[in-house]
């Protein structure tokens, strides 16, 4: 469905190049639920904005492969672009009311979006995810509509047209946690409906867990883990992964371990693994690069420890 | 949807009608454009609009019969005003129906697509605008046999590059927008993006420049016709009835001072209605 290889970019800059992004290799096959987490400013968002190839020109150079099927997105045309953007793949963003135009009515929106499809449809796709009064929210501006109303016309929006490929930008975090989960309950029910493949990006464990079948975890621009989420959640890997899931406030009332330190200089990055400045586990093997290492059948980790019989590496679950 | 539509006009007129000023400026508007629309039926002497001359009244002070006085020739000055307002809200309308649409185009243009088109586009904007207004209608009425219509010309010249400044700024802005980006995904085309999503946030702002530009189209048209370039005599005309009457200040004070004021009412009125769209539409000076 979406598959990703090496994908490279780089902001070219008054300080020299900014590598934001090194050798990212991502899948979603038809009908999966693909969580992509990270901190922010990790890269997460960017490799979405290539997918829908909204980094074009300027200071930027990007190399790799980016296909949605047999359709190849790096580099690809106006035509093709025409053919993907709002057909078969769709975007979600993070502040709903700040991704509707603010002079128009929603209906006239939902129309632009939808191409040839009757007023009738809109107001079932409206119904479809949990709008009670359809006719108000078409007439209505995206100032009179509550942040939970605009997240639904946006997930209804990015729906309307059945794309293959739905990427949620951190959906609905400008939003409160219970009308977070009851937009993505709505979103997740629907692309299971329609046999769509979703691309969650985020940065919250606890949405990954309920809601995707298989995750990516991103670090300073690589794919530092990935695996099924139970695979990933139930036995990170990487001391990065470690760390994020040290960092979810428990409910026994334990108060929840942070990470020390900062995401890497970009014009710099640490040579070999990225996450080695800030690793408690970093030792002299871990500034030469280290690729993707199998855990377990489909679980793969970019740490030197993993697979070895270093005592290190029994160290992380202990 | 009707009932709704009602309701955002009751709203509209509600917030605006909380302003005094605006509500002065839009009843001037009206009565000056009411004036001037219905000149020939409303003004006394309709016939002294043209060629007409009555010895027996020159010079005569404002009375009963002459509510702003005669001038020269024994024309009532009242009845030329009005005329004068007529050619002077044609050449405001004319000036922006020719200066607005070809601004926007290119300051949109410029905006969303950037580059080489940006560059171009852009410079050319800024010579225009480095040169004055009235300096640049003077040079090229200067070419030309004087008449209305080339003066709407010469103003519609120099008047363009200011909303395609403004528009190519409010686009580059806009572009920053979440909803701008949300619309490029859902496969929105380059003229699409520019026409109807941009645009229309535009509005505001352009319908605020637009109702403060008619004020100062008809100022400089005035000061065009003030130095004998604007419409040509026996038309009336409110800079060149200020022109007319200057020699003989401050005896026959008369002419000159109610076509200033004509001049002053209007401009002020277009000021005031401007400024409290701005208020409306939230556009930012």
């Amino acid at each position: 469905m979406l598959e990703i290889r090496d994908l490279s970019v780089s902001f070219r800059g008054f300080e020299g190049k900014a590598r934001v992004i090194e050798n990212v290799s991502l899948e979603v096959r038809r009908g999966e639920k693909v969580a992509l987490v990270g901190e922010s400013g990790c890269g997460k968002s960017l490799t979405a904005r290539v997918v829908f190839g909204l980094l074009e020109g300027g200071e930027v150079d990007i190399d790799g492969r980016v296909m949605l099927d047999e359709t190849s997105l790096l580099p690809a045309d106006q035509v093709v672009w025409s053919k993907i953007r709002g057909c078969r793949a769709a975007m979600i963003f993070q502040d709903p009311l700040a991704a509707l135009n603010p002079v128009f009515t929603i209906a006239d929106q939902m129309r632009a979006v939808t191409k040839n499809q009757p007023v009738g449809c809109i107001r079932d796709m409206l119904e479809r995810v949990a709008i009670e009064d359809p006719d108000r929210v078409l007439a209505a501006y995206p100032f009179q509509l509550s942040g939970g109303m605009a997240q639904r016309v946006l997930i209804a929006m990015a729906l309307i047209n059945e794309p293959d490929l739905i990427v949620a930008d951190e959906p609905a975090t400008a939003l409160d946690t219970r009308v977070q989960r009851q937009a993505l309950d709505l979103l997740v029910e629907a692309i299971t409906a329609n046999g769509s493949s979703l691309l969650l990006i985020s940065h919250d464990l606890g949405l990954v867990r309920q809601y995707t079948d298989r995750m990516y975890v991103m670090y300073a621009g690589n794919i530092v883990e990935s695996g099924s989420t139970d695979q990933v959640l139930g036995g990170a890997r990487h001391p990065y992964t470690q760390a994020m899931l040290a960092a979810v406030p428990q409910l026994d009332g334990a108060l929840p371990k942070g990470i020390e330190g900062h995401l890497p200089d970009y014009h710099q990055p640490p040579p070999g693994c990225r996450f080695q400045p800030r690793c408690p586990h970093a030792a002299q093997e871990c500034h030469v690069p280290v690729p993707l290492r199998l855990v377990d059948s489909g679980h793969e980790a970019r740490c030197v420890f993993v697979g070895s019989s270093d005592v290190r590496s029994q160290r992380f679950h202990e | 949807m009707n009932r709704r539509g009602a309701t955002r006009g009751r709203i509209a007129w509600y917030r605006f009608s909380r302003g005094r000023f605006q509500v002065i400026g839009l009843v001037i508007v009206s009565l000056v454009s009411v004036g001037a629309l219905a000149a020939p039926l409303i003004a006394p002497y309709p016939e002294h609009a043209g060629r007409f001359v009555d010895v027996e009244n020159i010079y005569r002070a404002p009375d009963a019969q002459h509510l702003m006085g005669t001038d020269a020739v024994g024309r009532d000055v009242f009845s030329r005003l009005l005329f004068a307002y007529r050619s002077s809200m044609l050449l405001s309308i004319v000036v922006l129906a020719l200066a607005v649409p070809v601004g926007v185009i290119v300051g949109l243009c410029a905006g969303y697509l950037g580059g080489w088109t940006e560059t171009v586009a852009m410079r050319i904007t800024d010579i225009f605008l480095a040169v004055p207004s009235l300096v640049l209608a003077m040079a090229i009425l200067g070419l030309f046999a004087p008449s209305l219509t080339m003066t709407m010309i010469a103003v519609a010249v120099g008047w363009w590059p200011w909303y395609a400044r403004l528009v190519y700024n409010q686009t580059r802005s806009i572009c920053t927008e979440e909803y701008i980006t949300a619309a490029h995904v859902t496969g929105a085309s380059a003229t699409r993006m520019m026409f109807t999503e941009i645009l229309p946030v535009t509005s505001g702002t352009v319908l605020t420049k637009m109702t403060l530009d008619m004020g100062f189209v008809i100022l400089l048209g005035s000061s065009l016709g003030f130095i004998g370039l604007g419409a040509q005599p026996p038309t009336p005309d409110l800079g060149t009835m200020v022109a007319e009457g200057t020699a003989l200040l401050p005896d026959v004070w008369w002419q000159p001072v109610f076509a200033s004021l004509a001049i002053l009412v209007v401009v002020l009125g277009f000021n005031l209605l401007g400024d409290g769209l701005r208020d409306l539409f939230g556009v930012e000076s």
